[in-house]
């Protein structure tokens, strides 16, 4: 037994460390455990980068939509320009705001609004006195979508609306109440397309 | 979750909209419960009841949708709910005149309102158990 247990220990003693074939092996391993770790960090950062996208474009269709909604909402009912009712629609509203009446009764106005899309239709663009020489102009948003999500131009209605070839953005009014629709697109970091279509309904009160 | 209760505000919002797009005297017929009364005959108003695109109903939900319009309502035993100024209901701001003659009656105002209190709920069913929101909201009549 004891001499078996020494050829033992001299065996062992004459083959430390690791072959090449052994590290060879070993590096393969890790370079393939190295490689689906980074795989794994990418896709999960990609995927964060684009709910964080679509959450991001959300919020900013929200709030356009929002902006668009609050200043027609003051309009005066009979100022609106042009009156689209459904499937009709327009990429463009004139109004006037009633500011009131004076001591005679009479209706004041403020000076005209209008909001629609810049000729590139990739703005949506508010002015004050539209066309007149002291023309106010503010984009409130630029990366609207050529036309609405769902929506190509063959004078079809392909998401089913009810309206024909709708653009990025759309109004359609029925009665006192004014629809509008918003879509914007934009790209990702990693290239990716991503669309946010928006739609509220706003009764005007003058 | 926390995306829901916007998507739902934003969806009330719009609920409360098209109904300020209706003549003042029409909205309680049009969005109460009762088929009835509806002003283009039996059925043919929106009624009490809405969905939501994208929200599940909860199971106690009778119909399958998520969203209920209700208005300061009592109703006696073996009719039809009667819009009431008696009604309690201290979110609604109820006891009050609904008809504008300064008097809290307990007459059935459907018909004669000038203000009208409006509460609106969504039941939905959430990733992570039931969920309920409400708001309140009253519409008037401007003479003009």
């Amino acid at each position: 037994m004891k001499l078996a247990s020494r050829q033992q220990r001299a065996h062992f003693v004459g083959a430390s460390g690791l072959s090449t074939l052994e590290l060879i092996i070993a590096m393969a391993l890790f370079a393939i455990v190295a490689t689906k770790a980074v795989m794994v960090m990418n896709s999960a950062n990609e995927a964060y980068d684009n709910d964080s996208a679509t959450m991001s474009l959300e919020d900013q269709a929200r709030r356009t939509l929002d902006q668009i909604a609050y200043a027609i909402m003051g309009a005066d009912r009979d100022t609106l320009f042009p009156d689209p009712s459904s499937p009709i629609f327009s990429t463009e509203l004139q109004y006037f705001l009633n500011l009131g009446v004076d001591a005679d009764g009479k209706v004041i106005y403020d000076d005209p609004e209008k909001i629609s899309l810049s000729t590139d239709e990739t703005q949506v663009i508010w002015r004050k006195n539209p066309d007149a020489p002291d023309e106010r102009r503010v984009a409130w948003c630029n990366i609207v979508r050529p036309f609405l999500e769902g929506e190509e131009f063959n004078a079809l209605d392909d998401n089913g609306n009810g309206i024909i070839d709708e653009k990025g953005l759309s109004f359609v009014v029925r009665k006192d109440a004014v629809t509008i629709r918003l879509c914007l697109e934009r790209l990702t970091s990693g290239g990716e397309t991503i669309t946010q279509a928006v739609e509220t309904i706003v009764t005007i009160r003058n | 979750m926390n995306h829901d209760f916007p998507a739902a505000s934003q969806a009330v919002r719009e609920v409360l909209e098209t109904m300020r797009n209706e003549e003042l005297e029409d909205i309680f017929a049009l969005y109460n419960a009762d088929p009835l009364d509806d002003p283009a005959g039996p059925g043919t108003a929106p009624g009490w009841r809405f969905d939501i695109e994208g929200f599940d109903p909860i199971e106690a939900s009778p119909d399958q949708m998520v969203g209920t319009i209700s208005f300061p309502t009592i109703t006696p035993v073996g009719g039809v709910a009667q819009l009431r100024e008696d009604t309690v209901d201290e979110d609604l701001g109820m006891p009050r005149d609904l008809s504008g003659d300064s008097i809290i009656d307990d007459k059935d105002h459907a018909l004669d309102y000038v203000i009208l209190p409006i509460k609106v709920e969504v039941d939905w069913l959430g990733r992570y158990g039931a969920r309920h929101v409400e708001f309140f909201t009253m519409f008037a009549e401007i003479r003009k």
